[in-house]
């Protein structure tokens, strides 16, 4: 019941004509950057941040949420009708949606995108309405030890879950949590690795990182990548789905919202794995598995589901933990710091206005896209055409005037050169960066609740292991990587005795 | 696999050199554990990974290509790393990324000295001329960009932008 009263709260604090049109600008934006060609919805979250730090804490937040979810529906879009998908979890919408595409069916996967869209997004988030309160109020319950396990094992699953070596994803995080060690120290305030320039005092600044590695260093290794032209984007020409259409579509939104909402609440677990299980299940559920990849309705309706689902769903372990599960979630998280609201269990005391109001957001933001998807589209597919020098140079100044703006401090400028030129080259090397953003951002409260576990246990590292749910996160976290790391293991060989049987 | 042991020398570097950087942090206080604690851990902990790597990429014999993810394989999508497009690093593309990294730097060290419209405006117009546009085209585009820029972020946003600070150019009202 408070947690619908909640909702109802927030409903007051969107439903003013600045904050409706914040979620407005935020949904179009998003979209987008979801559309344009080299632009992440990271990168675009990323890019808008120092625009909304001049807005006050709700209003920012909310557009910076509607630009997170209208970016996912705009990876749609490219997927559907040009075989691009912009993220990973998109990869999977591709499948089926862009051989309907080509049967002069992409405005009904469209269409049916965005309804499995908006249920699953709607569903997850009355529900992340409905247990955000009792979570949170669990969550303070935590001890220092359970909390820092907890972390911990949130940063294993963003390194080990996803990419081609757990390794490299391990790398980044240890990485991620040593720049977060730059600064005061958080006990005595003794300066550490600042080697001398007070601007460092502060440790670096969260929005270098954020947009050196996601919006600058792709432009700037734009000069490397063959000039691609998207394929030409398939003709529209019906919209609504038949009825026959939303039949078949029924059970798979309907599965679709289930797992996403269900994988979502898990702290540091990828999207892409919510598609990936929706899709597998379609297949096996459905009396004719061979339509698939051929352009059947269910494996675009239940993934597109699922991944907004997903979205919303992932909102809750960000809100109520504090742990932001994704790369586009931790630059949220970053905003919010910003703002001066901290993401976790107090804020629904201490902010109630942000967080209710950016619960209520995501049911408006995803009605928003609803409605706006299909007079659009003709728009976006022009987009696709502007070309990347423009929008590169766009993305340069708007990005360095943009770090300034902030703080009126050039120092910020360089920082964000340097992390710039490190993010590209990580990205040339081929380390995954988002384990890095999210080891940067939980360093600190990771670091204090540890400090803390230790002086509870008067120095015993064994702590950590004696206590049985931080013990179990512990059990999670090593499990998680070993599973991995054998499944990658294993498809290495697999591939190997491939190569080989393919060269005799 | 070089640039793999590239990557591998910088992690040793970084793990050194953080260990070199934090020498003088105590690791325990009198009060609890010390600033120098987690860095040092943190950075004995990359070596360690850092050599692991070396023994990894010594006993893998050759470098494998992960099938993609199609409709009858969706599962490898979970091997999808996050940036896999290709790159082709060549010398024009490496001059142009070394001019657009100067640039980004040469912003942050003249901002404040001659001033957002001259500084911005020279912004613009190298990075659009560098990511290929034509230069008279860029030209007129950048004095567009500034003003837009000026619009939104010094107008709108009532942002402070900086004026020039030297003479000749503080003179005319830049």
């Amino acid at each position: 019941m408070e947690g619908l009263l909640g909702l109802l709260q927030g409903f007051e604090v969107v439903f003013t004509w600045q904050n409706l049109a914040f979620a407005l600008i935020g949904c179009m934006t998003g979209m987008l950057v979801g559309v344009l060609p080299g632009v992440g919805q990271s990168a675009g979250m990323a890019l808008l941040i120092p625009i909304t730090y001049h807005l006050d804490p709700a209003g920012a937040i909310i557009m910076l949420a509607s630009i997170f979810y209208g970016a996912a529906y705009g990876g749609t879009i490219t997927s559907i009708l040009m075989n691009v998908p912009g993220e990973s979890e998109s990869i999977v919408t591709t499948f089926d949606g862009y051989p309907m595409a080509r049967q002069g069916r992409a405005g009904v996967a469209l269409s049916i995108s965005a309804i499995g869209s908006f249920v699953g997004g709607t569903s997850a988030t009355i529900a992340l309405a409905l247990v955000a309160l009792p979570i949170s109020r669990i969550a303070l319950q935590l001890g220092p030890p359970e909390y820092a396990t907890l972390m911990i094992l949130g940063l294993t699953l963003a390194a080990g879950l996803l990419g081609t070596s757990v390794l490299k994803g391990i790398i980044m995080v240890v990485f991620g949590l040593m720049l977060s060690q730059i600064g005061s120290d958080p006990g005595l305030g003794i300066p550490r690795l600042t080697f001398g320039n007070p601007n460092l005092l502060d440790g670096v600044p969260l929005l270098a990182i954020i947009m050196g590695f996601y919006g600058l260093s792709d432009v700037l290794l734009s000069v490397f990548r063959p000039l691609t032209i998207g394929g030409s984007a398939s003709k529209i020409t019906r919209l609504l789905p038949e009825r026959s259409d939303l039949a078949c579509s029924v059970g798979p939104i309907l599965r679709g919202t289930g797992i996403g909402m269900v994988l979502g609440v898990l702290p540091g677990m990828a999207s892409a794995v919510s598609t990936f299980f929706s899709y597998a299940i379609e297949r096996r559920v459905s009396r004719t598995p061979e339509r698939f990849g051929k352009g059947a309705i269910e494996g675009v309706a239940g993934p597109e589901t699922a991944n907004n689902a997903f979205a919303n769903a992932s909102f809750l372990p960000l809100m109520t933990l504090g742990i932001p599960g994704s790369a586009a979630l931790s630059i949220l998280f970053g905003a919010l710091m910003i703002q001066g609201v901290t993401p976790g269990p107090l804020m629904f005391r201490d902010h109630p206005d942000v967080a209710w109001g950016l619960i209520a957001s995501m049911v408006v933001g995803n009605g928003i896209l609803l409605a706006l998807s299909f007079p659009l589209i003709g728009i976006w597919v022009s987009i696709l055409r502007l070309s990347a020098d423009l929008i590169g140079a766009i993305i340069i100044v708007v990005s360095l005037i943009g770090v300034y703006t902030v703080q009126n401090n050039p120092f910020d400028i360089l920082a964000l050169a340097t992390f710039t030129m490190i993010g590209a080259g990580l990205k040339w090397l081929g380390y995954p960066l988002a384990p890095a953003i999210l080891a940067f951002i939980l360093g600190r409260p990771i670091e204090s609740a540890i400090i803390q576990s230790l002086n509870i246990a008067q120095g015993d590292f064994t702590v950590f292991f004696t206590r049985p749910i931080s013990l179990t996160f512990v059990a999670v976290a090593v499990l998680v990587l070993t599973s991995s790391s054998i499944r990658l293991y294993r498809e290495a060989a697999a591939e190997r005795r491939n190569l080989r049987g393919a060269q005799s | 696999m070089s640039k793999d042991w590239i990557g591998c020398a910088a992690w040793a570097a970084v793990g050194v050199g953080s260990l070199v950087a934090a020498a003088d942090l105590q690791v325990m206080t009198r009060f609890g554990p010390g600033p120098g604690l987690f860095i040092r851990g943190l950075a004995i902990l990359m070596l360690g990974l850092a050599v692991a790597q070396a023994v990894g990429l010594l006993l893998s014999r050759r470098t494998v290509v992960r099938s993609r993810a199609t409709p009858d394989n969706p599962a490898a999508i979970l091997n999808a790393d996050e940036n896999d497009e290709a790159m082709d690093v060549t010398q024009s593309g490496l001059v142009r990324f070394a001019a657009l990294a100067v640039t980004l730097f040469a912003y942050g060290l003249v901002l404040e000295r001659v001033g957002f419209l001259v500084s911005t405006t020279l912004l613009a117009f190298v990075a659009m001329t560098v990511l290929g546009r034509s230069a008279s085209r860029s030209a007129i585009e950048a004095v567009m960009a500034v003003v837009v820029a000026w619009l939104v972020f010094g107008q709108l946003l009532g942002v402070n932008l900086p004026n020039a600070a030297i003479a000749p150019l503080a003179a005319i009202g830049l």
